[in-house]
């Protein structure tokens, strides 16, 4: 624990980022406030816009999605790398794959969208292997892309996540597990696992915020208005704002805001739990 | 550190509160005289006519005016743009809003009345024609000029015309059925299934969607049959280019500016729904912006251009709403058009005229300039005509990204 002088020096050093994010968030964030609760004249509506807004197809559709995303592409994203990691870290020869994994990490938004749109646009290469012409991007496969979009650009950000935290476990502890004659499984289980959960939580975090990210490249593929299947949260938000739909922004923004929150609060919650480990 | 945070809190609370401070005056409360003299007017395409409207309108008023003409270089942002500087509570006064959701904008208070500040009801317009971009009973647009979409049909086609006074998706079909020999029949100017799928549904856009309501209804058994009438046409008759088989010809028609449209046009007909009406095609739609600061001045421009003397001036692009306007121009270039040996004998302009005049009659429908909402309905109907998706797949398509578009 820091003590009354440390906490003042501490404060000193957040004093001037802490005035950057208030300045360029914070503080319009809550100005914004406004436009949540009034109309386009400016007059008090009270949560009418945010009854108009669960109301709107169009949100729910964006809500569903960005969720549905969620909860197939993070577990996948984490599972996925921390496998991988498991058959890597006692295998000599294969640091290269690691380099592979992390390639697509570097290669710009717009690159990616580009080969993308090469493979699933309506002459591109799956619809020739298959003898088609069907741009699967417009079809309901148009989610199974982008969750594969997502692995493909994140994968390897967990991979060596994985790998690093798979590292911190001191060889000792499955040595005297072997003594004790303890199995593979129930070593994976009672050991690896356990003392990954740190670093399972940098893993999802980084995945949480990197899922909002996809929106970038679901953009540069299908436009405003894609398939309704990868219509995202960010395609409703980006669209309101470029109509200046100010009151559908903010109260969206106000409630997604709050609703992050509630789970970031939840997870910590959750981490605390967990601290023991570390 | 909590006398920070209230100190914070209070900043918060002062500069929200200061945020929501500005005038709400209306300036539609105002007269032409005691605000704004300066006028200014945004488009995307730089126009002899506006031009040459802004230095008229300027002499008028002895100077008491000035109108400055916008021109946007980028006409694919153009829109965007419009509605950003709109919504911001900014733009110029008085808007070309042909390609331009205006509809969508108009909707959020975007677009003046301009019922309020102008009679439109004379025996001088094309009334159909000007009552065709009625919402709801306002006026937030107004065609200056306009063109008639219509074919003409080959000789041996003539002699199958169902009813003379529509032209319909099943008019086509009964015609095409009735034909005895199709290999006779070939022509130069064709129409793609989409371009033709496309027209219909613009004939029966309001039963397909309600901008208003911002519903849709295309996932129908009515879209369904369209999409599937013009692909039996396609198909059946020409394998990729129906209107070859029956249409000699479609002709965007205006008696102003299109000699070649005067040297035939008893021969045209009308794409029609099943109640005989036609899709006007504006060749410009001005609408006044809600933050013009002088609208009554706004006004009284548009009515310029309006008028008798506007409409019939050279530089006007297609046929003038004005109904005087039109038979000046028309007389013109059809004594032009004598001069120069094009128009052929036995046809007189005032048959000419009365032929036009019996087309631009039933025009009444607008469809809809929405880039959005056209885009949707071109992509879906694309990938049905090359065997991408089903019909079926279309119309559910379709219906769930119009959905999605209008529900925003």
């Amino acid at each position: 624990m820091l003590k009354g002088s440390q906490n003042a020096i501490a404060f000193l050093f957040i004093i001037p980022s802490f005035f950057g994010v208030a300045l360029f968030y914070i503080i319009p964030f809550f100005m914004s406030l406004e436009y949540a609760v009034t109309d386009r004249s400016g007059m008090f509506v009270g949560f009418e816009n945010f009854t108009n807004l669960f109301a709107s197809e169009a949100f729910r559709l964006a809500v569903w999605n960005t969720f549905r995303f969620m909860i197939i592409a993070i577990p996948l994203n984490m599972a996925i790398p921390l496998f991988i990691a498991c058959l890597l870290f006692n295998t000599r020869g294969f640091g290269w794959l690691k380099t592979i994994f992390m390639s697509p990490l570097v290669i710009p938004t717009a690159s990616t969208a580009f080969f993308f749109q090469s493979l699933f646009v309506s002459n591109g290469f799956v619809s020739r292997l298959l003898s088609t012409n069907v741009n699967w991007l417009q079809t309901n496969h148009a989610f199974t892309i982008a969750v594969g979009l997502f692995l493909w650009k994140n994968l390897g950000f967990n991979l060596v996540l994985a790998l690093a935290a798979r590292g911190n476990i001191p060889k000792d502890y499955y040595e005297w597990a072997a003594v004790e004659g303890m199995a593979h499984v129930p070593m994976f289980f009672k050991i690896t696992v356990v003392y990954l959960i740190p670093g399972l939580f940098i893993m999802f975090v980084m995945s949480f915020i990197n899922s909002f990210r996809i929106y970038r490249e679901l953009y540069m593929l299908a436009g405003n208005y894609p398939h309704q299947s990868i219509y995202m949260l960010q395609h409703y938000m980006n669209n309101q704002f470029l109509w200046l739909n100010r009151q559908n922004l903010t109260a969206s923004a106000f409630i997604i805001t709050l609703a992050v929150s509630a789970f970031m609060i939840v997870f910590f919650v959750i981490d605390k739990k967990f601290e023991y480990v570390e | 550190m909590k006398k920070f945070i209230v100190i914070l809190g209070v900043l918060l609370l002062t500069m929200a509160a200061f945020s929501a401070c500005g005038s709400n005056d209306s300036p539609m409360d105002g007269n032409v005289e005691n605000l704004s003299t300066e006028l200014t007017i945004a488009t995307p395409w730089a126009s002899g006519f506006l031009e040459a409207a802004a230095r008229r309108f300027e002499d008028m008023y002895d100077g008491r005016y000035t109108v400055t003409i916008v021109v946007y270089d980028d006409v694919m942002t153009y829109g965007q743009v419009l509605n950003t500087a709109i919504m911001s509570g900014m733009g110029e006064d008085i808007l070309d809003v042909w390609g331009v959701p205006w509809q969508r904008i108009a909707d959020v208070g975007g677009l003046l009345d301009l019922n309020h500040l102008i009679s439109f009801q004379s025996e001088e317009f094309y009334q159909g024609v000007l009552d065709a971009f009625l919402q709801d009973g306002r006026r937030y647009a107004v065609p200056l000029g306009f063109r008639i979409d219509a074919f003409r049909l080959h000789d041996v086609a003539e002699d199958y015309i169902v009813n003379p006074n529509r032209f319909t998706l099943e008019d086509i079909i009964a015609l095409s059925n009735a034909h005895p020999d199709r290999s006779l029949i070939t022509g130069p100017m064709g129409m793609s299934d989409v371009t033709l799928a496309h027209r219909f549904f613009n004939l029966y856009f309001e039963d397909f969607i309600d901008l208003h309501n911002r519903t849709a209804n295309v996932d129908s058994e009515k879209f369904i049959n369209l999409l599937l009438d013009v692909q039996l046409l396609s198909e059946s008759i020409m394998g990729g280019d129906w209107s070859e088989a029956l249409i000699q010809e479609t002709v965007m028609h205006n008696p102003a500016m299109n000699a070649e449209g005067i040297v035939d046009n008893t021969g045209l007909n009308l794409f029609t729904n099943s109640r005989g009406e036609g899709i006007v095609v504006p060749s410009t739609l001005f609408a006044v912006n809600a933050n013009a600061s002088n609208p009554a001045l706004a006004a009284r421009f548009i009515q310029f251009l309006l008028s008798e003397e506007m409409q019939s001036s050279p530089e006007m692009f297609g046929t003038p709403v004005n109904r005087n306007a039109a038979v000046i121009n028309g007389q013109g270039t059809w004594d032009g058009s004598l001069a120069l040996g094009f128009v052929p004998d036995g046809v007189d302009f005032d048959t000419n005229l009365a032929v036009f005049n019996a087309l631009a009659n039933r025009l009444t429908l607008a469809g809809t300039s929405d880039p959005f909402i056209g885009g949707f309905v071109s992509d879906e109907m694309s990938r049905f005509f090359v065997g991408e998706i089903t019909a079926e797949q279309a119309a559910a398509n379709l219906q769930a990204r119009l959905m999605m578009y209008l529900n925003e």
